[in-house]
């Protein structure tokens, strides 16, 4: 049975989970109080204090960290990419610890899930960032030339859950289409075409319907914008 | 849009004053002052008849955004998915499968599990049902 790290770092708390392939067996949210975060100038720099910070955490909860076979993290703001689980590579921690498309919380999820997977000579994954574009060519015209219709949306999600629509309707994701709508403080709709999210509103940049806030996440800079 | 050239070369705000009337203090509670949609449903039942017009709009908006991509598709949708936060709100759910169901069957899975969708995306590349991607 594999054994699964998963991380995921958002701006004040780092959430972490450990399965036995699909099971659970452990979970925690460890919090970061300002005061400790606060010190580090760049949301970057606290990968170190954060990737410590698990390792207690898993070895106080009598998780071995070598019974890991594999760690994920939550994708960060790389350049556009198709979606899917990709393997964490050098070349995507340089565009990570720089900040190609912005300094943010995620950004650290393949950082640290490598800094672990290093010690334990197992792979490290990131899984469908927000930067999945598979946008269809006649969707990325906004009738201004300059002013380019970017893909970056719930990528993780509506993903997960258009897969478990296609499973109850037993087809196979690639063969179906579907409108896939994630509704938080952000909203996006989606428009899957057999596998491939060929449209969707670009709600961190005001497009699409109102909602409760009409954010998707605070990014500090998104390149393309 | 025009209109919010004018507004935002006004004077009146900065450029990150401008940013956030449009993500993270526009919408919702741009109107309402709050953006907890439990307490919009609350004000909605009470007989808010003003909560109830903006409600009514993000709803309208939201069906309006599903029939364009359903426009995308060519009007070829096997099913609508509903998820996040948001529809757990039956109210909200049905109002919005009224207004799209004509296009498609609308399936309804709630809230969202970051965990276990990273999980499931390396279970698929380690048991071969997928293939690793390289950046």
């Amino acid at each position: 049975m594999e054994r699964i790290l998963v991380i995921n770092p958002g701006s004040t708390s780092t959430k972490i989970a450990v399965f036995d392939g699909r099971k659970e067996i452990f979970k925690t949210t460890i919090r970061h109080p300002a005061e400790e975060i606060g010190k580090y100038e760049k949301i970057i720099d606290q990968y170190e204090f954060r990737k410590d910070l698990i390792i207690k955490s898993l070895e106080e909860n009598n998780i071995k960290i070598d019974s890991l076979s594999a760690v994920v993290g939550r994708g960060g703001l790389l350049h556009p990419i198709p979606s899917g689980t990709y393997k964490v590579t050098d070349i995507m921690i340089e565009d990570l610890k720089k900040g190609v498309m912005g300094d943010h919380a995620s950004n650290l999820g393949g950082i640290i899930a490598k800094a672990i997977a290093d010690l334990l000579n197992i792979p490290a994954f990131i899984v469908d960032p927000v930067v999945v574009d598979e946008m269809d060519d006649v969707a990325r015209f906004s009738g201004i030339p300059d002013i380019k219709r970017i893909s970056i949306f719930h990528a993780l999600n509506q993903k997960a859950v258009a897969r478990r629509a296609a499973k109850k309707l037993n087809k196979r994701y690639e063969d179906i289409n579907l409108i896939v709508v994630h509704m938080g403080g952000g909203i996006s709709v989606g428009a899957h075409k057999r596998g491939r999210v060929v449209d969707v509103n670009n709600a961190l940049n005001g497009e699409g319907p109102f909602t409760p806030e009409r954010s998707v996440r605070r990014f500090t800079r998104v390149a393309g914008g | 849009m025009w209109q919010a050239v004018e507004l935002a070369l006004s004077g009146k705000y900065s450029k990150e004053e401008m940013k956030k009337r449009i993500t993270g203090k526009g919408g919702i509670v741009a109107y309402l002052g709050t953006n907890n949609m439990i307490d919009v449903e609350n004000m909605v039942n009470e007989g808010n008849k003003e909560v109830e017009r903006v409600y009514k709009a993000m709803i309208y908006q939201i069906a309006k955004e599903i029939g364009a991509d359903a426009a995308a598709l060519n009007g070829e949708v096997d099913a609508i998915v509903l998820t996040g936060g948001l529809a757990y709100d039956k109210q909200l759910v049905d109002k919005i499968k009224n207004k799209v169901s004509f296009i498609a069957t609308v399936l309804v899975y709630p809230g969202e599990d970051e965990m276990q969708a990273l999980r499931d995306g390396v279970v698929r590349v380690l048991n071969n049902e997928e293939r690793v991607k390289t950046y």
